[in-house]
Formats: C-alpha cells, structure tokens, sequence
C-alpha cells in the first residue's frame, strides 16, 4: 500500500515557448523532457518555515526564537515584509505562490517583490531557517 | 482594502552572551539556573518544544509563588533545560496575545509505571528562555 499524504494543489509559472494544446499533446516522455528543460522542478519545489524557530511579535518587530537543537544564544530579528514571508511559510509553498500572495498583500511600484523573494528564500535556505520540503 | 508598501525583506541574526556558568579551574559539571516565579495568575500553557511547539495546556489555577528557584541543570551529560516558552492566557481566547508571553520551568516526575507528568509548573515574566540568569562562578 501507498503512504497516505495530504492532497494538495500548488500552481507553478509556466514560462516554456510551448502553449497549453501543444504541451497536451506531448508524450510523457516528451513532457518530462519539456519540463525539465524549462526549469519546472525548480519551480515546483517547496519551502516551509523551519518548525524549531518561535515566531514572536516584541514591540511591533519580528523575532525568530531558537528552539529543540538549535544554538539557544542566536536571535534572529524579521522585518515586516520578512514576517509576512515567514507566516505564509507555516506551511508548504512554492516560490510562486510566495510572489503571489506577496503581491495581494502589498504595492510593489519598483517591481523588486519577485526578485527579493526569490533572494530571501535562497539565502534563509543556506542560513536554515527556510526549509526545502522534500 | 490598501495595500502595504513592499520593502526588501530581511532577516538579521545577532548572538548575545550565553548566561554561562564559567569554573575557575577543572570540569564544568552543572550550571544553576535563577527563575524567578513572578509572572500574575492565570491560565497557563507552554509549547512543547518536543512536539513541533505544539500549544500545551498546564492548568487554569497558575499563581505566582514569588520566589527565586535555584534550578541546577547537569551541564555535558546532553540533559536539555527544563524551561519552556509560554504564556499566561490572561484574555482566556486560549492564544498568545500580547503581553502573555512568559518562561515556563516544568518541575516533571515520573510515576511507578513509567509515565512521565508534571509536578508543578512555574512562570516568569520574560520574552523567551534566554532571558534566565544562571549564577557566575
């Protein structure tokens, strides 16, 4: 028997030259090459908040709380933007459903939202506090 | 409804100074912990660090003994601190609220069969564990 998981949809960016006929007529093989090709994996992979930090709200500024393993004499300090990342975060997302509910919530006039998300998520991955689900 | 303004998002970590207990000379084999029990009565709960932080419920009849507990902790033998963050439920909605937030210090026994339950539990008002002193040597 299969291992039961929560069912779940998650909307990735198509951004391949191919429109939506023309990848449904595609064999599986073909597709997986397609998709591969134009980074779809990429896209495809989620993150979630690393569970052992306490997100706590002092005096109107962010704070993670190291928790279980973790080193206990490191805080980490979170901007507004930053804790809004970290609460859509409690559970699983794509890096387009991050940008997406980004750009619901705020005003981006400079059009930096995309790329500082995409930044931010790579480097809290390398520093730990952003899972990659795997 | 309007939309916030979008800023660069950041996260900033900074260290501080470890509330260590430091020998003079030889092995380090406990440090002593000051808990201070003054956060007011109320509802008290802890997250449970063990279970993803999952929100535990302790009891609705906490009260503040006002003293200062000495809480020696085994240091090297890998034993975990026996403090917890929590918070008083002051509002009884059963969630942190603002000015909730307390250190938890869980006196736990163990009962003839095994099972592990708490003795008693006390509350200090404090943004987090970090925030205990441990005594200097």
């Amino acid at each position: 028997m299969m291992r039961y998981e929560k069912p779940s949809v998650h909307v990735t960016e198509h951004i391949g030259p191919l429109d939506n006929d023309q990848i449904a007529a595609l064999s599986d093989a073909e597709l997986e090459a397609y998709l591969s090709e134009n980074g779809y994996r990429e896209r495809k992979k989620l993150y979630r908040a690393n569970s052992n930090y306490v997100y706590r709200k002092i005096a109107g500024e962010g704070v993670l709380i190291p928790s279980g393993d973790l080193p206990g004499n490191v805080m980490v300090t979170v901007n507004g933007t930053g804790g809004f990342l970290w609460e859509q975060l409690q559970e699983p997302k794509t890096i387009g459903e991050l940008i997406a509910a980004a750009k619901a919530a705020y005003d981006d006039p400079n059009h930096e939202l995309e790329a500082q998300i995409r930044e931010f998520v790579q480097n809290r991955v390398k520093t730990g506090q952003i899972w990659e689900v795997k | 409804m309007d939309k916030m303004m979008w800023c660069k998002p950041e996260m900033n970590e900074f260290a501080f100074a470890a509330n260590e207990y430091v020998a003079a000379c030889g092995d380090i084999t406990s440090r002593i912990y000051n808990f201070i029990c003054n956060a007011a009565a109320g509802t008290l709960y802890y997250y449970d660090r063990d279970n993803n932080n999952q929100q535990e419920y302790l009891g609705s009849y906490y009260h503040p003994c006002k003293r200062t507990h000495k809480v020696e902790v085994d240091v090297g033998s890998g034993e975990e601190l026996p403090f917890y963050e929590g918070f008083v439920d002051y509002n009884k909605n059963e969630r942190e609220n603002d000015d909730e937030h307390v250190a938890v210090w869980i006196e736990w026994g163990t009962r003839l069969w095994g099972e592990k339950y708490v003795k008693n539990a006390h509350a200090m008002k404090a943004l987090s564990i970090t925030e205990i002193e441990a005594d200097k040597s």
